[in-house]
């Protein structure tokens, strides 16, 4: 198996038009890694996947995927990658097991592996029902268990817990997660940011067709401290953590107000906010999730925020 | 380019899609009640012809056969355009199907449409004609004529399926690229028809190179069978009227697989340059 990056863009660019909706993105993801790409509705995200899988031409840039970087190479690579973009795309008149077996054939995977994948996502006892009668949660499950075929080395995801109940998001996490435990790298692109933060590795964020960060979740969520205050008018809560000395950024979140701080010295902010007649009725340390990291990279929040 | 997969592929997308069942029962259905009522009728003797072989391939490969066109077109232009309507073609590239096998793929499929119906028509009217009296014919089963106008007619499905995957590729939603088919092939060619004709001098000659009309000229058994011809030159002549001017085999052979083969080109330059 290669050391070369799973997958390697080079100024990518993508123009409809005069509108650019990939401007030169870079970036690297490395062998057994679940990447995270994330970014606001329009952002790019999925026009930089479809270029990835050959169905939306480049405008400028290259890319490897598994090494590969020419159009005879990328061709034979894509038979090593599984995919969905945006909602499961299959036959509605033909069953799960018929519409497994053509991508089989794409992928000159054995027939035997059908029901093995079948099973591995639950769709054992469903395999003959047509696909226009699967629930989303059992679409995005088919979806999953097609990217399982063949010799697949990297599992790409366009939101694949879009529209599902915190059930279905369980199950899709427990399979992404089972894949890498196969040894595939996986590629995931998502607005729900709290599900990303808890499978992904490394995360890269792109805003208006450019990357605007890229980093493994761990160094993306450290750093300053972070506290969540509420208590009083959360309008005037907001403009008084601004005024303090120690706050390097504050924002809001429904009632909770959300400070970067320069030190954990909770009293002395406590002290601050009182003596300007706010009573805390919460202040807390809280961890610096992706989310704050996203709202302060791309300035708007995510769609679909979990509550 | 693996051939044998793109094969299953299209069988199975092909035998399980209902509008195929429809299609194919309906043109059963009619060419059973048809080729029965021809054998019918020669059996009580209202038809002086005998609906045996090698006569009767006079009439399957006739007016029904013709009808096919309409039903392979129609399924064609379901089975591609809804490749695009249910983002399946978007989903085959991207479990590793490159564009040019894609294409390659809806190619044998119009082989294969056309293939079903084509030996529907000839083992329906076969072994309904083979019912007949054939005391009266004699020759071999199939004659050199009869296998002149079935190779043409194979050309002439080729040409349509080319024209409707062209229509189904270019605007990639069935509805709309059913009227396009039958919006062009039944009103607008024949307007043109016209209009060349009232433009130039040679206008109803240039109108005879348009693509359904050479694809129907293909279909006709005088162009192929020198009997039919003499016969009709003949019936022509006792009713006053001028001899039909054919257009010469070749040149009619050639003009209808250029046709085909610019509809097909089209079709894949424009499926290759757009985005899916």
């Amino acid at each position: 198996m290669s050391d070369a990056p799973v997958i390697e863009t080079t100024g990518l660019t993508k123009r409809f038009g005069s509108q650019i909706a990939v401007d030169g993105i870079s970036f690297t993801v490395e062998r057994g890694q679940i990447f995270g790409f994330l970014g606001p509705n329009g952002s790019g995200k999925t026009t930089t996947i479809g270029m990835l899988l050959g169905i939306i031409n480049a405008t400028a840039g290259s890319f490897r995927l598994l090494g590969e970087g020419s159009l005879r190479g990328l061709h034979r690579v894509r038979q090593r990658v599984g995919a969905t973009l945006e909602t499961p795309n299959f036959y509605p008149y033909l069953s799960g097991r018929d519409n497994l077996r053509i991508v089989a054939n794409v992928k000159r995977a054995p027939e035997s592996k059908i029901v093995e994948v079948l099973d591995a996502v639950g769709l054992a006892d469903r395999a003959k029902d047509r696909f226009r009668t699967y629930s989303l949660g059992m679409k995005q499950r088919l979806a999953l268990a097609a990217t399982m075929l063949g010799d697949t080395d990297l599992v790409i995801l366009d939101e694949p817990a879009n529209g599902l109940d915190p059930e279905g998001m369980r199950e899709i996490r427990e399979i992404i997660l089972r894949l890498r435990e196969q040894g595939r790298t996986i590629f995931l692109s998502s607005h729900l940011l709290w599900e990303v933060e808890r499978t992904c590795t490394h995360v890269a964020i792109i805003k208006n067709g450019r990357i605007v960060r890229q980093a493994s979740v761990s160094e993306m969520t450290a750093g300053t401290v972070t506290a969540g205050l509420r208590g009083g008018d959360a309008e005037t809560l907001l403009a008084i953590v601004g005024d303090y000395p120690g706050a390097v950024t504050v924002t809001r979140q429904a009632d909770l107000v959300i400070a970067e701080l320069r030190d954990d010295d909770l009293a002395a902010l406590n002290a601050f906010v009182a003596g300007r007649g706010i009573f805390l009725s919460h202040l807390a340390l809280r961890q610096r999730s992706l989310e704050d990291v996203f709202i302060e990279l791309t300035g708007e929040p995510p769609t679909g925020t979990a509550v | 380019m693996n051939v044998p997969a793109l094969v299953r592929n299209e069988t199975i997308k092909l035998r399980n899609y209902v509008p195929t069942l429809v299609t194919l029962g309906i043109y059963i259905a009619i060419l059973v009640l048809g080729f029965g009522e021809m054998h019918r009728r020669s059996i009580r003797e209202v038809d002086p012809r005998p609906f045996a072989l090698p006569t009767a391939w006079n009439q399957i490969l006739g007016e029904l056969l013709g009808l096919s066109v309409f039903f392979i077109c129609v399924l064609l232009i379901l089975l591609i355009a809804n490749e695009f309507t249910w983002r399946t073609a978007r989903q085959n590239v991207i479990d590793g199907l490159a564009k040019e096998e894609w294409f390659l793929g809806k190619m044998l499929l119009v082989a294969i449409v056309g293939s079903v119906f084509f030996l529907t028509v000839i083992v329906i009217g076969g072994l309904i004609a083979s019912l007949g009296d054939d005391s009266a014919v004699a020759g071999p089963i199939v004659r050199a004529a009869d296998l002149k106008v079935m190779g043409a007619f194979a050309l002439s499905l080729l040409g349509y399926g080319s024209l409707a995957l062209l229509i189904a590729t270019l605007v990639r939603s069935a509805g709309s690229a059913l009227g396009i088919f039958f919006l062009y092939t039944v009103l607008l060619e024949r307007l043109l028809g016209l209009g060349l004709g009232y433009a130039f001098d040679r206008g109803s000659d240039i109108a005879s190179f348009l693509p359904t009309v050479l694809l129907n000229a293909l279909m006709q058994r005088i162009q192929w069978d020198p009997d039919a011809l003499a016969a009709l030159a003949a019936a022509a002549a006792a009713a006053g009227q001028p001899v039909p001017d054919l257009m010469s085999a070749p040149v009619l052979l050639a003009a209808a697989a250029g046709w085909t083969v610019a509809f097909t080109a089209i079709a894949f330059v424009v499926f290759r340059r757009r985005d899916l």
